[in-house]
């Protein structure tokens, strides 16, 4: 490369590509703004339903079980923050500058647990610790107790779901602190060596302060999660604020007040994310000095031991034992299911998240390339909107779809049977349609994301170089852009996909009547106490869970070479 | 020759900075022209807004007689058969070099389309190259590439932002002539930004030296040189100093060096006081010359020394003299001046040269 003094560092054209705003951009504009109005209209119900002047439910609410659904939903959010900040970081830092046996697996395996829904492995341990489950039987067979001669923790209480969903969530924290601790300069460490401080003092007085944003960041996913929970608590029967809402809504028939819950939730999950972003903006003390080998203490026996059982314990606990247990009960009773209705409730899964993967990568192209033909504050904004839906937990979002969908079903009815003397009944409401629909608000900004950082890797001269030749912007984009970022496509179509086959809130809600997915079903069976049944459609949905943990541990390990590199999938910037 | 290109005191400004300043320019069939300026100068928004990535603030921007660009509207780029090279040349990396090139081909017969690569392969001087990828090719492959890719489609006029600030030192020595020669044998028009004049005067017929979004003179280098319209373009082109002189009659200046006549750039009334430029050829050491300077660096360049010489008004000045012919710094000697002729400013006028990089 030549040292070339000027780079040209002239002002950046921010403006369309076309000088004149063509009669072709400014549909795409009004596409873009469509698009994000009809996709923030469950935001903005809920948060319409703090003014509905009715509060008669309410009132009965706070007397009596709102302070109990705030403190579990608290109590849980601030268990699973500890428990995901020491297993996430410990684990991280062990890896990031010690040599010790096993290393480089731990570094991907420790994400695999990534792939197990919260309600899942609460249900697969519920079934290994219960009275009957092997562990107990063991344990009577081993000593010659009965039952009730023995103490034995009961796992479905609060301390329960913290653990489960501290087992399954560290992995955000992980990955975003070990992203971070590789980022850090290797100088700083080096010379807090030199100084004399023992890994440990290392890690406390200078990893951890230097990595604090990104183990923010990781922390705030894993509570957004916590809070969004639904599946987890619901089976251990742990009155929080998403069960309340449903609770208020199916037992008490009270969808305002359900909505009303639904905005206090939002409070609690708007408040993380501020919070994140505070600790964001304070510290950008990033050192890029890489040349230096970052310290690397190679462990001694006794203490490779520990730091080996130290990493197995999350994989085997989070990931392995609940695995093969699902895979026992599986082989258990497929002989004698009905593997005809599982085809069937895979297809329907299958399609279902497949066809939102599809629709919601089409929106995020749309959207992400409109951003780009129109650079500017108005489109940013557009795209900032259409990716809030993210924030919003399965319950929330059903709450909020089926308000308005229930409204205009009703307002169509009323008019065609006065006008028409027919009834049009439920049109939309409890339809795939709604169920798409709220799928695409949630997950849009998954995708959304990761098109924009494809894009964002394709310099600008690229279009320019296109259009100069005689190419419009759609030939543009489907002969240069859509060519080069095929592999965040993908990404981001599988990324979708995944999510909606593990959804399980909004699709217990939101689907037609009697129309399964492996989700529902699994959940389903587990609270029926069938568990041996629900291993299969589980053991399918932690299968398919696997394909982005895949895909982040081949990031992972490519960075290795090249550090700083953080993984692809970090959903933090709706 | 018709005019292709043409600007009419084109404006542009960004969040009220003004880049570019009336700035009016025309460009003929066939020529190649450049806009040659410091970093930030503007020269670049020019281009951008010739191409249709951008649109005036004011002024219009005329290709081929038609007004494709005014104040806050512009055709967009791919109705303008502007043909852009761009810094980092923006080859299309999944495409191979004859899918690249035939990227802005009109659909055409297979056959016809697979001719015309061809033909800017060989025009370019990479025959048979079309398989290979972007990446395998060297960076000087690369530019020809992306010259040709840019032909393909015959555009009215070529257009090259700093087309040689990637690559590296040994071949931006090279490739500005191939590429002149390549853009002779198409008879291209073409206009190109540069901030190093030697690209600009092998490439160029016709150059524009810009500062702070003002363009200060379009002319041939010659003339850029020998008869520069502003204290910028005689700072910018070329070594030379200015020494203060004082108008004694018409083309008649009293001086340091002594009186000196010719024909003048431009005439002042008796009496002004005007800032001669002096180019290191237009002073020669000669102890019987009536000037008087002392030596006070001396710098050897091969086949002849640059000295730097200061007058007894503490002005200075530069003079080449044959290497040969050497005098140690310190050394007192006589100058004789050796005008061709007198390109004068009003004195104190500014080059402003410090304000260049502001923008």
């Amino acid at each position: 490369m030549a040292v070339s003094t000027d780079r040209t560092p002239e002002v950046m054209i921010d403006e369309p590509l076309a000088g004149r705003p063509a009669g072709g951009l400014s549909a795409w504009k009004a596409g873009m703004l469509l698009i994000t109005a009809l996709l923030a209209v469950p935001l903005a119900v809920i948060v319409a339903s703090v003014f509905w002047p009715d509060k008669s439910t309410w009132s009965h609410l706070a007397n009596t079980v709102l302070a109990e659904y705030v403190l579990n939903s608290v109590l849980l959010a601030v268990g699973v923050g500890f428990g995901t900040f020491v297993l996430g970081t410990g684990t991280a830092w062990l890896l990031s500058v010690c040599e010790f046996p096993g290393r480089r697996h731990f570094e991907w395996a420790l994400l695999l647990p990534l792939a197990m829904p919260a309600y899942i492995i609460a249900y697969t341990y519920t079934g290994l610790l219960d009275v009957a489950g092997p562990v107990q039987s063991g344990l009577r067979t081993l000593t010659g107790w009965s039952v009730g001669d023995y103490f034995f923790p009961e796992i479905r209480t609060l301390g329960g779901a913290i653990v489960m969903l501290t087992l399954v969530l560290y992995p955000y924290v992980y990955m975003l602190s070990r992203a971070a601790f590789l980022e850090q300069s290797a100088s700083a460490l080096n010379v807090a060596r030199s100084l004399g401080l023992t890994p440990w003092q290392m890690f406390r007085r200078v990893a951890l302060p230097l990595a604090r944003p990104s183990i923010v960041a990781g922390l705030s996913l894993a509570i957004m999660e916590t809070l969004a929970d639904y599946g987890t608590v619901q089976y251990f029967g742990i009155p929080t604020l998403t069960t309340g809402i449903f609770r208020t809504w199916f037992g008490l028939d009270d969808i305002l007040a359900a909505a009303q819950l639904s905005a206090l939730l939002l409070t609690f999950i708007f408040t993380v994310i501020i919070i994140e972003r505070l600790s964001r903006r304070q510290a950008r003390y990033h050192a890029h000095g890489q040349s230096q080998a970052r310290p690397s203490f190679r462990l001694a026996r006794g203490a490779a031991t520990m730091a080996f059982i130290a990493c197995a314990l999350p994989l085997v606990f989070g990931f392995l034992i609940p695995s093969l247990q699902l895979l026992a009960w599986s082989i258990e009773v497929t002989p004698s299911i009905d593997l005809g209705e599982f085809a069937v409730l895979m297809g329907r899964s299958l399609g279902l998240a497949g066809a939102t993967a599809i629709l919601a990568l089409l929106l995020a192209l749309f959207l992400a390339y409109g951003h780009r033909l129109m650079p500017g504050r108005l489109t940013f904004t557009i795209n900032r909107i259409a990716g809030m839906g993210y924030a919003l937990p399965g319950t929330v979002i059903a709450v909020g779809v089926i308000i308005p969908f229930a409204a205009l079903d009703n307002t169509l009815d009323s008019f065609l049977r006065e006008h028409f003397g027919v009834s049009s009944g439920l049109l939309l409401s409890g339809t795939l349609a709604a169920l798409v629909f709220a799928y695409l608000v949630r997950y849009l900004a998954v995708s959304l994301n990761t098109v924009e950082a494809g894009l964002g890797a394709v310099r600008p001269s690229m279009d320019e170089a296109a259009r100069s030749m005689g190419a419009g912007a759609g030939r543009t984009l489907w002969r240069v852009h859509i060519p080069l970022i095929r592999g965040s496509l993908l990404t981001a179509a599988l990324l979708v996909f995944v999510d909606v086959l593990k959804e399980l809130p909004a699709t217990l809600v939101l689907r037609p009547f009697d129309f399964n997915t492996l989700a529902v079903r699994a959940f389903e069976l587990a609270s029926d106490e069938r568990l041996r049944e629900a291993a299969l459609p589980a053991l399918a949905i932690v299968a398919t869970g696997l394909i982005p943990v895949i895909l982040v541990s081949r990031s992972i390990t490519r960075a290795r070479g090249h550090e700083g590199t953080t993984p692809s999938r970090i959903p933090v910037d709706e | 020759m018709s005019e292709r290109l043409s600007l009419v005191d084109l404006t542009i400004r960004y969040d009220g900075a003004t880049a570019v300043d009336n700035v009016s320019l025309s460009l003929p069939t066939g020529v190649i022209g450049c806009l040659l300026g410091p970093s930030g100068c503007g020269k670049t928004s020019i281009l951008r807004t010739i191409a249709g990535f951008g649109s005036p603030s004011a002024g219009v921007v005329r290709l081929h007689g038609d007004t494709v660009a005014g104040a806050g509207w512009g055709h967009p780029p791919e109705q303008r058969r502007v043909g852009m090279i761009f810094q980092d040349l923006a080859l299309f990396p999944h495409l191979n070099v004859a899918d690249n090139i035939a990227f802005g081909l009109p659909k055409k017969p297979v056959d016809e389309r697979r001719r015309r690569v061809e033909e800017l392969l060989d025009l370019v001087g990479l025959p048979g190259m079309g398989r290979r990828y972007p990446h395998h090719l060297s960076g000087g492959q690369q530019q020809r590439i992306a010259i040709a890719r840019a032909l393909a489609p015959r555009p009215d006029i070529l257009l090259l932002d700093e087309p040689f600030s990637s690559l590296d030192v040994e071949l931006r020595g090279t490739l500005p002539r191939e590429l002149r020669d390549i853009l002779r044998e198409a008879r291209t028009t073409a206009l190109l930004v540069t901030h190093d004049q030697t690209e600009a005067f092998v490439m160029a017929d016709i150059i524009g030296v810009m500062q702070a979004g003002r363009l200060h003179q379009w002319d041939t280098a010659y003339n850029l040189y020998h008869r520069p319209k502003t204290p910028f373009v005689a700072d910018f082109i070329g070594q030379g100093t200015r020494i203060a002189g004082i108008m004694v009659g018409p083309g008649r200046v009293r001086t340091e060096l002594g009186l000196l006549e010719g024909q003048v750039s431009r005439d002042f009334p008796t009496g002004t006081e005007v800032d001669v430029l002096v180019r290191p050829d237009d002073v020669i050491i000669d102890p019987d010359g009536p000037g008087e300077a002392r030596i006070e660096e001396r710098v050897f360049r091969g086949a002849d020394f640059l000295y730097t010489l200061k007058l007894p008004d503490g002005a200075r000045l530069l003079s080449i003299a044959p290497s040969h012919d050497h005098h140690a710094p310190g050394v007192r000697v006589g100058l004789r001046p050796a005008f061709n002729h007198l390109v004068l400013f009003p004195r104190g006028e500014q080059s402003s040269q410090t304000n260049a990089d502001h923008d």
